[in-house]
């Protein structure tokens, strides 16, 4: 018999319950992919300046409606909580690491999606470096940021998010393909992701029903 | 026959009041967080409602747990938390069942 008490898995089970139970972050990533996936083909609809104004509209729609969803759905169905100082130190570092690595993913997205990165011309001894080795460093930065967080949070399925990212993202360098069509594997990624989001949601729903009154207390 | 007083039984120092299986699960989940609601509660612990009331109000007699009643939306909402007195009580739990068991 395991005698000890294992406060840290205790405040991970916590946490979550609180953070990750509902399945809604999932989908916020997923419809996020979704959205980078089509950057390019709104860009030729909408053109440059127009296309980030929609992205960051619909971005922000999106992480409000899910945000207002879940201050909806939590609440009722498995409770509220309050972690202390320390927990919350953590989280804020944990939180700031995060967006500062989505960040510069976000930003070699970017620049890898407007060409800065094209393929340079390749020696004979780094043939295969000058074409990949760029599509297999962000790879590695997705698959690093989000095994960081699988290990943290103790979450299976973010080791399984960053390697399906990391091998969408391995192609994000137009090759051969159309510009508009380069980023379907990252659309096709957050499709997926959606979908597990959504699984999660229903099983959400299903184990934790809206709670009825505090009986007897 | 007389009882031997020159080696204390550590087991007799340990709280029962905390000791129970479900009041242990409590205060576990309580001391990781500031505060938690009932219904988290009782989704971390998997006791019903009458189960943790129980429980609840003997840790609160105990002066381990207070419990903040709000209404909302005509519900009754409790919110518990661990007192510093729990707190000490707990940490001092762990050392005995520390010491009970090495």
């Amino acid at each position: 018999m395991n005698t000890q008490i294992d406060l840290k898995s205790t405040e991970r089970n916590s946490f979550k319950l609180a953070t990750y139970a509902d399945g809604v972050n999932d989908i916020t990533l997923g419809l996020t992919m979704i959205l980078l996936g089509f950057y390019n083909f709104t860009r030729e609809v909408f053109g440059v300046a127009v296309n980030i104004l929609f992205f960051f509209a619909v971005l922000g729609i999106i992480i409000g409606l899910l945000i207002f969803f879940k201050s909806r759905l939590d609440p009722a169905r498995i409770g509220v909580v309050k972690f202390g100082q320390a927990a919350q130190k953590r989280l804020k570092v944990a939180v700031t690491i995060t967006s500062l690595l989505v960040f510069l993913t976000g930003l070699t997205w970017y620049l890898s999606a407007n060409r800065y990165f094209l393929p340079r011309p390749a020696s004979p001894g780094s043939a295969w470096l000058g074409t990949y080795g760029f599509d297999l460093l962000i790879a590695l930065v997705v698959l690093g940021v989000f095994s960081s967080m699988a290990y943290a949070l103790d979450l299976t399925r973010f080791y399984f998010y960053g390697a399906l990212l990391g091998f969408a993202f391995l192609d994000i360098v137009p090759v051969s393909l159309q510009d508009s069509l380069t980023q379907i594997p990252l659309a096709l990624a957050g499709l997926l992701i959606v979908g597990i989001g959504v699984y999660l949601l229903i099983r959400f729903l299903d184990k934790y029903p809206v709670a009825e009154a505090e009986e007897g207390i | 026959m007389a009882e031997d007083k020159s080696t204390p039984n550590p087991l007799a120092e340990i709280d029962p009041v905390i000791h129970a299986p479900s009041r242990l699960n409590i205060i576990t989940n309580l001391y990781v967080v500031e505060s938690a609601d009932f219904i988290f509660l009782r989704n971390l612990t998997g006791l019903t409602w009458g189960n943790l009331s129980a429980h609840v109000s003997k840790l609160v007699e105990a002066g381990y747990i207070e419990v903040e009643k709000t209404i909302v939306n005509k519900k009754t909402h409790s919110v518990a938390s661990l007192t510093k007195e729990g707190r000490r009580a707990f940490e001092e739990y762990k050392e005995k069942m520390l010491e009970v068991l090495k």
